[in-house]
């Protein structure tokens, strides 16, 4: 490791950035080593980014987005490991907590500029920390002691690994994204649709007082196909087709484009016009990205480590390990080490966290019986290490998060078979139908104590399988809602039809990417509820492209 | 026949015959159950390319080149004695005025898409609107304004090419060079320079027969920097300079030397005595102290168009923040004494980025004698008018999307017997005798309070707002014998238009700056250009003391140590 480090610093002090930042430190944490109420820690955050948009409606581009920025965030500890500055302080104002100290670097290597910006924002982080510090210090004198006494700030190795610099590669696809936007239109009803690719190059470096020096990249493509349409009722409806990839080339070809934007643009029509569900509560079946949303809602938040300390959070798995959980042929791991699943690439890949940490597998389920939590530096009772899940948007502070979450099985059913067993469910349970939720387009989850400790999946749309063999049914409008043990104590079973959802997850320190990866998943009794619909009228003319002209 | 062949020249443009085809589709077949179809129905797009570069300390920190189309609709229902517009919006409830920004390109169709979407929503809003504005004038016991709704003048035809993008290139050696100044101040705690250029065009098309084509360009260089004291009292001051071509920017090492004495004048100012002691007596606002005075208190009170009408009270509606009352007074009514003008004049110099043919309703912009010896005689008006100027006289100004408010292009405020500083002096010395002083206050500048948020937003973009004014950056105390005393940490009480009665004189010395003006802040910012002479007040009362920040960094700053 001391070989390693010391081969690698010979790169890293080519990084003119890296410098900077390892010089305001070491000049900050002198300044500071005699004193008191000094910073402990200090890390310093910095996130180069260039973000590029493109798209196209009906045929004809969108304006350019091309921005390029250097941004950086300031940590800084006061106190000791055991206790320190950022812990809970209870019955505080939740608004600005764990917010960081941020600024605009230059683009170049100025170390005057450098230095200077980030010593005016370091100036600040410490002041906040300090008193913070004064607050944490009386919280634990005036309130009762808390149920877990672990520390604040986990010890962990520093890490020294420059990278190779990421680099934005721009292809030519405004041509391709003209002709999937004259498709996505092709359709009356569809009164707004769009073709776009976004592309973001960013360059992590995290430099901190424990010896650390990190510049690790990270590409992401996303090309997105976008439909809108307004039914009679009021409801509007938005449909997205998407895939997320780490480099240009992966992107899917433009046949297979043309083929999606035909589809949803078909299907846009088809959903508009389908009728809103109702109430339900029976057996369904999750598709695989929809199973893989409901994994990350119903658990994955849950088995965040940081929320087994807060008095004020459910802490639903806290006392749950060793327990059966799910049926004995599921695993659920989070891995961001994994760069691909069956072709697809992962979202929630890397190779360190936001805390420097190098990434690592957290088994979470390993044949049905919890197992253990996702971990950042702040240890919890029992876990008193990070697993590399600690993780943050640019000013904020880093909590532990899902990365790659994966559901498997070591009985995977063929789909045609699941199918047949919502069926026999649902007329085992006297209903008329079952339900397969098809696609979702997110969720969302309460943790905490103060509020239902729920969940809710957001369907885009379902399809009602009848017992008695009518062909299936499309609806809309419809949410999927429940609470975590009951629902969870459901899966009867998975498929063989493993789905990637792909997306950006936002909690309290912010959005992050990440991926869910389940099979298909029958669940033996679930909720269903209509979800919330708009009030506004269709437009009253047609539109211009449909016999509007004039 | 002018006008003919304008028009025809305009409706060459296929954005243009896009956007008057859906027009006349709307007016035409727009229709929803008894609410009737809209009376009237205006488009306007803006066709600009946004050029930002940002620098700190002689290094770039952002930089973005956006062509940007933003379609603006505006739709009336009602009739122009009682429409939907200019109604006091709740969260829910616009007034039908909508934007969405639009695809580049020449095809017609795609635009008139965007058009077809927009108006559509703007036209149940408007009826939405109406309908609440009904309401609660049943409800009101004076049954509401008396005031028209929409006042537009004669239709106007004209056209104008687009102006062409400024490229990064030509930015960055303005941004570098004067954020290299703060290498030599380690004093000052942060710095930024914004540049950006916006140009284009702008196309107005509406059911009264407009047909606008007019150029869009604006330079500007704002150079913004901010100090604090050991007491926790900060600063912040800018230069700015707002151009309509690089090429009329002044040559480099002026722009340079007032960024220098910027930063000279913080440092001063962060070493100057705090006052100690509240202050009522004469005071003089010099040069840009006064063009900021005139922003602040002159302009808003000769704003015509209201505010938007309120429901009364006792009314449950939760009502949008940040439509103010204005301050807005009647015609007739003395502002300042006699001997004061102040006058508008858009087209005055046509190099200047305030200086329009057509205001942004595409109404001709026409000269305005404002205030004649102290007397308000007009209102800067707009198509939504005044109740005693009830048609526009061109100087509707706003962004795509926003109900335009009357707003200044290059205004002046002039006295008739100008004096000298020497004569100036000595009358604020013999002012000062009546309050047993023996000195005058002098305030030189003011902090641009915009600036000192330190947002990009509000710094480039959202310009100043009518409001209080913001504490005096140069405040020195001048004798008798004309020596000159600089303390900081004053601040202004309940100045308003009220206080403009107070004006003693003026002086012989006028001062220009182009600043953005953003009114109630409802319609967005604008360029206006300003010329008012140093002024003195009789009286003016100020409090002493800092404001109470946070101390100082603990360590220096590392240019301390790389000098």
């Amino acid at each position: 490791m001391l070989v390693f480090a010391l081969l690698c610093s010979a790169a890293l002090a080519e990084d003119p950035l890296l410098d900077a930042l390892q010089a305001e430190l070491d000049r900050t944490m002198r300044a500071y080593e005699r004193e008191e109420d000094g910073p402990y820690y200090l890390g310093y955050r910095v996130l180069e980014n260039r973000h590029v948009r493109i798209g196209s409606r009906y045929g004809q581009p969108e304006p350019l987005i091309d921005r390029t920025s250097r941004t950086l965030d300031v940590s800084a500890r006061v106190g000791t490991r055991e206790r320190d500055s950022t812990h809970e302080v209870r019955g505080e104002s939740f608004f600005g907590l764990g917010m960081h100290t941020g600024g605009s670097l230059p683009l170049d290597g100025n170390a005057a500029a450098i230095q200077t910006v980030v010593w005016a924002a370091t100036n600040k982080e410490i002041r906040d920390a300090q008193e913070r510090w004064a607050r944490v210090q009386t919280d634990q004198q005036v309130r009762v002691e808390e149920e877990d006494q672990s520390a604040d700030f986990s010890d962990e190795e520093p890490v020294v690994d420059p990278q190779d610099l990421a680099m934005l590669e721009l292809e030519a696809w405004q041509e391709t994204l003209a002709s999937l936007s004259t498709r996505l239109d092709k359709h009356s009803g569809i009164v707004w649709s769009r073709a776009s690719l976004t592309a973001d190059t960013d360059n992590h470096y995290l430099v901190t007082s424990e010896g650390t020096s990190l510049r690790h990249p990270r590409t992401w493509y996303r090309i997105a196909l976008t439909t809108q349409a307004r039914a009679e009722d009021g409801t509007a409806l938005n449909l997205y087709r998407w895939t997320d990839v780490r480099e240009a080339e992966r992107l899917p070809d433009r046949p297979t484009l043309e083929a999606w934007a035909d589809e949803l643009a078909d299907f846009t029509t088809a959903v508009v016009e389908a009728p809103a569900g109702e109430p339900y509560a029976g057996p369904l079946i999750l598709r695989g990205r929809a199973a893989g949303v409901f994994v990350h809602e119903v658990l994955g938040h849950r088995v965040e480590g940081h929320r087994q300390k807060g008095d004020d959070e459910g802490q639903t798995f806290k006392d749950k390990i060793g327990e059966q959980l799910l049926p004995p042929e599921i695993s659920i791991i989070d891995d961001p080490r994994l760069e691909t699943w069956e072709g697809f690439d992962l979202n929630g890949h890397y190779a360190y966290d936001q805390e420097g940490v190098p990434a690592q597998a957290a088994v979470l389920v390993e044949r049905g019986v919890f197992k253990g939590f996702l971990m950042s530096r702040e240890p919890i009772e029992g876990a008193s290490k990070s697993n590399g899940h600690g993780r943050a948007q640019r000013w904020r502070q880093p909590v532990a998060r899902m990365a790659n979450t994966v559901l498997s099985t070591t009985k995977p059913v063929p789909y045609d078979k699941l199918r047949a067993q919502l069926k026999a469910e649902a007329k085992a349970q006297g209903r008329e139908y079952g339900l397969i939720i098809d696609e979702i387009a997110g969720g969302f989850t309460l943790t905490g104590r103060m509020m239902p400790n729920a969940f809710n999946v957001r369907a885009t749309y379902a399809w009602r399988v009848f017992v008695d063999g009518r062909p299936d049914q499309l609806i809309r409008g419809v949410d999927l809602v429940g609470t975590p043990l009951v629902a969870l104590s459901q899966v009867v079973a998975a498929g063989d039809d493993p789905g990637v959802f792909n997306g950006f997850c936002g909690a309290e320190s912010g959005s992050v990417p990440n991926s869910a990866v389940s099979p298909s998943l029958l669940i033996r009794h679930l909720e269903v509820q209509k979800k919330e619909k708009g009030s506004s009228r269709p437009p009253l003319l047609p539109k211009p492209s449909v016999g509007g002209d004039t | 026949m002018i006008a003919l062949l304008a028009l025809g020249v305009a409706q060459a443009d296929p954005l243009v015959d896009a956007l008057a085809d859906e027009l006349e589709r709307s007016m035409g077949e727009l229709e929803l159950g008894e609410s009737g179809a809209p009376y009237f129905v205006g488009y306007d797009l803006m066709d600009i390319t946004y050029t930002d570069m940002d620098a700190v300390l002689g290094s770039v920190v952002q930089r973005s080149l956006v062509p940007k189309r933003k379609l603006g609709v505006s739709v009336r229902v009602g009739s122009a004695l009682l429409d939907s517009a200019n109604f006091q919006m709740t969260w829910r409830a616009q007034d039908g005025h909508r934007s969405r920004n639009t695809v580049l390109g020449d095809d017609g169709l795609s635009l008139r898409h965007t058009a077809w979407f927009e108006t559509d929503a703007a036209y149940k809003d408007a009826i939405e609107n109406l309908s609440r504005r009904v309401a609660a004038r049943a409800r009101s016991a004076t049954g509401g304004e008396e005031a028209p709704c929409f006042g537009p003048g004669p239709v106007q035809t004209s056209t104008s090419e687009a102006v062409s993008p400024v490229p990064f290139g030509d930015l960055e050696p303005i941004a570098v060079p004067l954020s290299a100044v703060f290498l030599d101040y380690p004093e000052i705690e942060w710095s930024r320079v914004y540049t950006g250029a916006e140009n284009g065009r702008r196309i107005l098309v509406d059911s009264l027969g407009t047909r606008v084509i007019k150029p869009e360009v604006e330079v500007n260089v704002k150079v913004v920097a901010r100090v604090r004291a050991l007491d926790g009292s900060h600063a912040t001051d800018q230069v700015s300079w707002s151009v309509s071509d690089l090429k009329t920017l002044p040559p480099l090492e002026e722009m340079v030397a007032e960024t220098t004495r910027m930063a000279e004048r913080l440092k001063a100012w962060k070493m100057s005595e705090i006052a100690d002691e509240d202050y009522v007596g004469p005071v003089i606002f010099e040069g840009e102290a006064a063009v900021e005075l005139t922003r602040k208190v002159i302009v808003p009170a000769l704003v015509g168009t209201p505010p938007p009408e309120k429901p009364p009270s006792g009314s449950r509606t939760f009502l949008l923040p940040g439509n103010n009352n204005g301050t807005t007074m009647r015609v007739k009514r003395r502002l300042m004494p006699a001997g004061f003008h102040v006058r508008d004049d858009p087209g005055a110099d046509p190099t200047l980025p305030s200086s329009f043919r057509f205001d942004d309703e595409g109404e001709a912009a026409k000269k305005l004698d404002l205030v004649v010896d102290g007397v308000i005689r007009t209102h800067y008006t707009s198509r939504t008018p005044s109740k005693e100027v009830t048609v526009s006289n061109g100087h509707g100004r706003g962004n795509p999307g926003k109900l335009k408010r009357g707003a200044p292009s290059i205004t002046t405020v002039e006295v008739d017997r100008g004096l000298s500083s020497k004569k100036l002096h000595r009358l604020a010395i013999a002012q000062a005798a009546a309050y047993e002083l023996d000195h005058y206050l002098v305030v030189r500048r003011l902090e641009d309070s915009a600036a000192a948020g330190a947002s990009r937003l509000l710094i480039q973009v959202g310009g100043e707002k009518a409001g209080p004014l913001a504490q005096p950056i140069v405040a020195v105390k001048v004798f008798a014998d004309g020596h000159e005393e600089a303390f900081r940490g004053y601040g202004f009480v309940g100045v308003d238009n009220r206080s403009l009665r107070d004006l003693v004189a003026g002086g012989s010395r006028s001062t220009t700056r182009t600043v953005r003006y953003a009114g109630s802040g409802t319609t967005g910012s604008t360029p206006v250009t300003l010329t008012a002479p140093d002024l003195l007040f009789s009286e003016m009362e100020l409090t002493a003391g800092g404001d109470g920040g946070e101390k100082p960094p603990a360590l220096p700053s590392p240019l301390a140590s790389m000098q």
